[in-house]
């Protein structure tokens, strides 16, 4: 054989064997352990192990439940992974994971070991969500949402849906560990909890974290509120607790909060941290039956001033609350970083944001009132 | 050796250029850089495409000393045979290594994302292969196969911005957090990721008069460019802190993104850089054979490019780990770097003083 002949056939049965990768690594469905939901715990009679639950779809044949839930105990991640691989003779793939529930009691001492371990796997899919899962992950996992439908898809869309209504934050798994590394902003997760039924799963407020550490929680209007001033969110429903003025004479009017806008100065005099927060949003009333005429200046300035004064109150209570966590969800932290550089400690930084000094201002523009067929606009200025 | 007829376009010798230089650099230098710099990577990437842009300078000086002689045969003369054939052995050899490390690598960033069962060493000689062919037909297939290979590794940089809604610009913020000297520090680490750039001394002497220079600079400050916005981006996507503890940076910073049909962006990224790894394998395959066949004329060229290929598929195929790969590299990259900033500041210097060159060129610009 010539030598370029026994050339063009070797390179030839190269690209054979290379075009042969299609085959070597080919994935069957039923091979795979498909993991699409997956909660984690620490176990009730040993701190040190870890609960981890898997939720596998399955298949039309073999299918009498939606889901199969499985529960490995391990003391790593990895160890459980191990033990699924063992107990199913599958692949474990969590390529198409849609949602990762903490249990409370984990999330409360720590959550970074399992979550970082979790992320070791180059096959996972990052952007599947995180809640904190009230009390046990396991548990939440095991409450049947519909007569067919599949708990993570449930819990993946009650969490989009929520996000997108400007009820909760939506956390990925990649975003929760990015803010994790940086050290500068604490991410804000949801908790999920079952109804008063224990038929369906809800969200109950977010969770405060300090790093992957969970330290205290807000409800929902507190929620809502930390939403609005990150600027995630360009409407926010917030129900002012006391609605009841001279003004606003309807017994529970909801303020609408359009394109919300904050803005933080951040000073650092030595170990002193002062911070000066300045909302700036629209706002429209719902539900509202006032007797006033909204048509006067005087009053929609009024009730502007009142809705103000009103939204101040309630950011200065919330940033209390965060300052005595140490939890920085507004990412404050990286305004200091900014300006620190190399110097900026975290740990430090948190004891500093303990003690700010805190200032807020809300700035409110009236848009109008009602829904759209009953639209009462300001008087022009 | 004959002197080529043919002449390389000016276009030909950026996208070889190019070609060699963005290959597996781009999947580890936001982490291997910033490890050092900090935020200040990507300022770090920008100084050391001004330094390689230098150094180029300096290949141009050497190569304008000698036109349109071949760079094995230019080294012979500027510096006496035999120090010149232990030098274009050495090359040979630092070459061979280099192009083994690029299959090795990207066989590891693929086999942890994609490949898991194919066996490294189909994967591995595929490329070596697909550039032993090449290299056995000459610069100028070389050259016309980086041209196409360009024209479909280029809009890759579009999907970079994709994920650019999920990006925060403090995570970038401050520039220079470990400080000036740390961004000088890590300037030898970016500069690893622009290694294969001595192809402008292979390259350059058979090309068209003129703008080789031009063409050269411009090739590296399309990579520097690169460079620094894949190191900015991902910076911004993941935080720093993030990025130095990610093998893969630039794979984690393209997961981030998920459309309807694009659901995994690393993915797809990775399979269509695969031809312009195989360009940065397939191009020092070609220094090495040129370096050895210049050292020992009588292999023959043909006979010189299947030793390469074979000790490039050995190389490749020896069974390290990847943090092996990993640390094993690092001293090898100094003296690659060395090999090619040094000596042919060295070679240039030296022919200046032995009076070599020069005068030719003065007679065939007057011709």
């Amino acid at each position: 054989m010539k030598l370029t002949r026994l050339r063009n056939v070797i390179t030839l049965v190269a690209l054979m064997c290379f075009l042969c990768s299609g085959c070597w690594d080919q994935r069957p469905l039923e091979d795979l352990g498909l993991v699409y939901g997956l909660g984690l715990d620490r176990s009730e009679f040993n701190e040190k192990l870890f609960v981890v639950t898997t939720v596998n779809p399955l298949f039309a044949d073999t299918r009498r439940a939606p889901n199969e839930i499985d529960t490995v105990t391990a003391p790593s991640f990895g160890l459980a992974v191990e033990r699924w691989r063992n107990r199913h003779s599958r692949q474990f793939a969590p390529r198409k994971l849609r949602v990762i529930l903490l249990g409370e009691d984990l999330a409360r001492k720590g959550a970074q070991d399992p979550l970082l371990s979790v992320m070791q796997y180059t096959q996972l899919n990052e952007h599947a969500n995180l809640a904190v899962a009230r009390p046990r992950a396991e548990d939440l996992l095991r409450v049947k949402p519909l007569a067919n439908e599949r708990v993570a898809t449930f819990t993946d869309q009650l969490l989009r849906v929520n996000e997108r209504e400007g009820a909760a934050a939506q956390v990925t798994l990649s975003e929760a560990v990015s803010r994790f590394f940086a050290a500068d902003s604490d991410p804000l997760i949801p908790i999920l909890a079952e109804d008063k039924m224990g038929e369906r799963l809800v969200v109950i407020g977010s969770g405060l974290f300090s790093g992957l550490t969970m330290v205290g929680e807000l409800d929902e209007r507190e929620t809502e509120l930390v939403l609005a001033m990150r600027g995630d969110v360009g409407d926010v429903v917030y129900s002012p607790a006391t609605g009841r003025t001279d003004v606003l004479l309807s017994s529970y009017p909801q303020v609408r909060m359009q394109n919300p806008k904050a803005e933080y100065q951040v000073d650092l005099e030595g170990e002193r941290l002062s911070v000066k927060v300045e909302l700036n949003t629209g706002f429209s009333l719902q539900q509202y039956s006032s007797a006033e005429d909204m048509s006067d200046l005087e009053d929609t300035n009024s009730v502007a001033q009142s809705v103000a004064s009103n939204l101040t109150l309630a950011i200065a209570d919330l940033i209390a609350k965060m300052q005595a966590t140490t939890a920085d969800p507004l990412g404050l932290g990286q305004y200091v970083r900014v300006k620190q550089g190399k110097d900026f400690d975290v740990k430090v930084f948190r004891e500093q944001w303990r003690n700010a000094e805190v200032e807020v201002e809300v700035k409110t523009t009236f848009i109008r009132c009602n829904t759209m067929n009953s639209t009462i606009v300001p008087p022009k200025k | 050796m004959a002197k080529q007829k043919w002449k390389l376009t000016d276009f030909q010798l950026f996208t070889l250029l190019v070609n060699v230089m963005a290959g597996t650099g781009v999947f580890t230098i936001t982490r291997v850089v910033a490890e050092v710099a900090g935020r200040g990577a990507p300022i770090s990437i920008l100084l050391s495409g001004v330094a390689v842009m230098v150094m180029l300078g300096f290949m141009y000086l050497l190569i304008r000393r000698f036109p349109g002689t071949p760079y094995p045969l230019l080294v012979q003369e500027a510096i006496g045979q035999w120090p010149g054939r232990i030098y274009l052995l050495l090359n040979a050899i630092v070459q061979i290594v280099f192009s083994a490390i690029i299959a090795k690598n990207y066989w590891f960033t693929l086999n942890s994302y994609q490949l898991f069962s194919t066996p490294m060493l189909v994967f591995v000689s595929l490329m070596v292969l697909l550039g032993w062919q090449m290299t056995r037909r000459g610069i100028i297939v070389l050259a016309r196969v980086s041209e196409i290979v360009l024209l479909i590794s280029l809009p890759l940089l579009v999907l970079l911005l994709l994920p650019i809604k999920l990006i925060r610009i403090r995570y970038a913020l401050p520039l220079f957090d470990e400080g000036i000297m740390a961004v000088i520090q890590a300037m030898p680490q970016s500069i690893f990721a622009f290694l294969g750039f001595e192809v402008f001394l292979f390259a350059a002497p058979l090309a068209r008069k003129g703008r080789s220079l031009i063409a050269g600079s411009l090739a590296v400050g399309l990579t520097t460019l690169s460079y620094s916005t894949v190191t900015l981006l991902t910076i911004m996507g993941l935080s720093v802190e993030r990025a130095k503890t990610t093998v893969y940076p630039l794979a984690a910073y393209l997961g981030r993104i998920q459309l309807p049909v694009v659901e995994r962006l690393d993915t797809i990224f990775m399979i269509i850089w695969l031809f312009q790894v195989i360009m940065s394998v397939s191009i020092p395959i070609y220094l090495a054979a040129s370096s050895l066949y210049g050292a020992i004329p009588r292999l023959g060229r043909h006979v010189a490019t299947d030793i390469c290929a074979v000790a490039i598929l050995v190389l490749a195929a020896w069974p390290v780990t990847r943090p092996i790969l990993f640390k094993l590299t690092e001293p090898f990259n100094y003296l690659a770097v060395f090999f090619a900033g040094a000596f042919p500041v060295s070679i240039w210097l030296v022919a200046m003083l032995r009076k070599k060159g020069g005068k030719q060129s003065e007679t065939d610009e007057a011709a």
